[in-house]
Parts: C-alpha cells; sequence; structure tokens
C-alpha cells in the first residue's frame, strides 16, 4: 500500500527544501501528525538532510514536536557519516583512477549549502578514455570500494548521442543531470533530491544560458527542460532558464510522489527490486510504456530512444 | 585524550543528541553536548581544558567547572566515547 500524503504535508515538505536551501520565508504551521508525515515524504524522496538544514534556520519559537527534531538529528548524524565515507572512498578512486571523471552524486554535493546534509548514494564514474576504465574481477563495470557501490558509466550523457558541447563545462553538467532526471522520470521514477541536485546546478553554475537552450534544442529536449525549470522554480524557488511560461507542473509532480527516490518506494517497483535482474526490467519496461503520455509530450525522441534501447537490453 | 570521531554530537532547537558509531542515538543534556563540542573543538583535551571552557560559557566556581568536567569525562570514559 503507498502512502498518500495530503497537500499541506506535501507544501510542507517544499517549504522546508527551499528554507533548507536558503530561502527566507516564513514556514507554514503543520499539526504533530502532518510533521511526521512530512519526515516520511521526506524520506522516501532522499531530501531528508535538507530538510534537518531547514527545520534549524526556522525561528527558535516556531513550533516543532521534539520527536520530529531529535528524528532529523538521528538522521542528518548518519547522512554526514555516509557523506565522509563518500569522501574518503572519493579519495581513493581519484587516487587509484586519475583519468576518471565523477559524475552526478559527490560531483553535485560541492553546489548544495551543506555538501554533507546531501544524502550521497552510489559513486557513478565516466573515463574519457575507455582504455583506462577499470573492470571488477568478474568483467562487470561495477566496483566496490569500503562498501560504496561505484558504477563506471560508458558515456557521460544518458542521450544516446554526443551533443556538441565540451565535458566537462557548465551546460554538460546541467545537460548530463538533466537527461539522468528524464530517463528516471520515464522509467523508474524520480524524486526530489535529483531535482534539487539539477536546481542548485543551476544557482550555483556559471553558464551561458543561450549556449544551453541550443543544447537542448539539439538533444530534443526544449519540452522537457521547460517543464522541469518550471517546476524548480515553483517548487524549490530557485531561477532556472524557461522558454515558454505558464508550463503546468502538475505531470511532473505526480511521476515524483509516486515513487520517490528512483521510483524506489511505489509499491510494484520494491517488489520488483527484490526479484530477479529480468523482473526489474520487466517491471522498468511496464513502466516505460505507462509513461507514454508523459514521454510522447515532454520528450518523443529520448522517449523512443529510452523503449528501443530497454527493447535491446541496453538500458 | 581524544573523542571517537565515529561518534557525533548535534544540537538542533535546544535538543542535543548523542549518535554512536553503531548508529544508535540517546538525547543528552546541554552540558554533556556543550562540553563534548569543546572537546571536539580542542582535538586533544583534558579536564582541564574543559572547566575552562565551561568557565568562558557559564558561571560557576573553578572547582565546580573542573568537577563538572571530570564527571564528564568519566562518562565518557565508560561508555568508551574517548581513544
Amino acid at each position: 500500500m503507498e502512502a498518500i500524503f495530503s497537500d499541506r504535508v506535501t507544501e510542507g515538505l517544499f517549504a522546508l527544501l527551499r528554507i533548507g536551501l536558503g530561502s527566507d520565508e516564513a514556514m507554514m504551521p503543520l499539526a504533530e501528525g502532518e510533521w511526521k508525515d512530512v519526515l516520511t515524504l521526506a524520506a522516501q524522496q532522499s531530501v531528508i538532510g535538507i530538510v534537518y538544514a531547514g527545520v534549524s534556520r526556522l525561528p527558535e519559537d516556531f513550533p516543532v514536536p521534539d520527536e520530529v527534531t531529535l528524528k532529523l538529528m538521528a538522521e542528518a548524524g548518519r547522512i554526514r557519516k555516509r557523506s565522509a565515507l563518500v569522501g574518503s572512498v572519493l579519495e581513493k578512486v581519484r587516487e587509484r583512477f586519475p583519468g576518471a571523471m565523477v559524475l552526478k552524486g559527490p560531483a553535485v554535493a560541492a553546489f548544495y549549502p551543506s555538501p554533507e546534509l546531501r544524502e550521497s548514494g552510489d559513486i557513478d564514474l565516466y573515463f574519457p578514455d575507455i582504455q583506462a576504465a577499470p573492470t571488477a574481477p568478474d568483467g562487470s563495470s561495477h566496483l566496490n570500494i569500503d562498501g560504496i557501490d561505484i558504477d563506471i558509466h560508458g558515456s557521460y550523457f544518458d542521450l544516446g548521442l554526443r551533443p556538441p558541447v565540451a565535458v566537462p563545462s557548465p551546460e554538460a553538467t546541467l545537460l548530463m543531470l538533466s537527461a539522468h532526471i528524464l530517463k528516471h522520470a520515464f522509467s523508474s521514477g524520480t524524486g526530489l533530491r535529483q531535482i534539487c541536485d539539477i536546481a542548485l546546478a543551476y544557482r550555483r553554475l556559471d553558464y551561458d544560458e543561450a549556449a544551453l537552450k541550443a543544447l537542448w534544442k539539439d538533444c530534443g529536449m526544449v519540452k522537457w527542460s521547460n517543464l522541469l525549470s518550471a517546476f524548480i522554480r515553483r517548487h524549490l524557488g530557485i531561477e532556472a532558464p524557461l522558454t515558454a511560461e505558464g508550463e503546468d507542473t502538475g505531470r511532473l509532480l505526480s511521476i515524483v510522489l509516486e515513487g520517490g527516490n528512483f521510483g524506489h518506494f511505489a509499491a510494484s517497483r520494491r517488489e520488483a527490486l527484490a526479484g530477479s535482474a529480468a523482473g526489474r526490467k520487466v517491471d522498468t519496461f511496464k513502466r516505460l510504456l505507462g509513461k507514454a503520455p508523459f514521454g510522447l509530450r515532454y520528450a518523443p525522441g529520448k522517449y523512443l530512444w529510452y523503449l528501443s534501447s530497454l527493447a535491446k537490453g541496453n538500458l | 585524550m581524544r573523542l571517537r570521531n565515529d561518534c557525533s554530537v548535534l544540537s538542533l532547537r535546544g535538543k542535543h543528541l548523542l549518535t554512536l558509531a553503531d548508529g544508535r542515538s540517546f538525547e543528552v543534556n546541554e552540558s554533556f553536548a556543550f562540553l563534548w563540542k569543546a572537546a571536539a573543538a580542542a582535538g586533544e583535551f583534558t579536564a582541564e581544558t574543559l572547566a575552562e571552557a565551561l568557565l568562558s560559557e557559564y558561571e560557576l566556581s573553578s572547582q565546580d567547572a573542573l568537577n563538572e568536567a571530570s564527571e564528564t569525562i568519566a562518562l565518557w570514559k565508560q561508555y568508551s566515547l574517548t581513544e
């Protein structure tokens, strides 16, 4: 059974994210049960560290249940510890593989006001010189150092093409983050952590807006990028480039709330993740088909590419 | 002596939480949290170091500060929070 959260809980979470990311807006009061639901939703979306930062910026006399305060501190302690571990593994990775570029995760944590409060997952690496890429003893492109999974990616972008942009560059980073969210929005599901990542990249990177929009056009991602920017502006209060005003962000919000971080909290996805690799692929394919109206509306070329890639077993 | 670096104390809205290496957490009082942070900032510390920190923040006699610091350090040692 999947949890359904009220609009007040969803709005409360977004307000705390905005405050945690630097906004000085006033927080809406929440009942004790709503606070607990905000924490559950934040955990599903892997943004509880930002909620901790948000609560730490509320006025001292703003009512927050003690139980919530203690839970947030415990979670923040856990996240900081994991961040420190990922940081130490990253040092080893840079030492052992000097030709590696770090994608997403730790690379975007630096954009956060408190990088150690961004929930760390795996480490994703890309090797411009593929010959320099290591392989695990079993021949796969997955490594594990000190308990942290490391994935070696064959391409910088999840796009099926090589856009005309230098890698790394601010525009390439923004395109890579957007394409990653799009891929997950189409398939397993995406969450607020990924969207906070790109929102903060928009805030922190000194990018050329015209060049970025030209890349969107080259890659068939104009409508998708506009939707993502509208979502970031509306829900996170962070400036992001638009190509058109008045985009309805409801479709993306539904996808985000449906499954949380990488869709792992959707009931059917949880079952699939616990099953076989073949079962996961079937589940991903079903999800991709279910997203046809969304995909064909916002990035039809990319949607059909993902569909054919998955059918061929490459996704 | 030093604090173990795999344990931490966080403070939020007047509450203080000690998190141990195994992930367990315990609410602690303000004095505990203050001394923990002073010890963490000092790196190497003694009862005298922490008593000085207490005196800089609270109105206490030197003897009371030393007693408080010594008792807290004894508690940390008892629960293996120092190394």
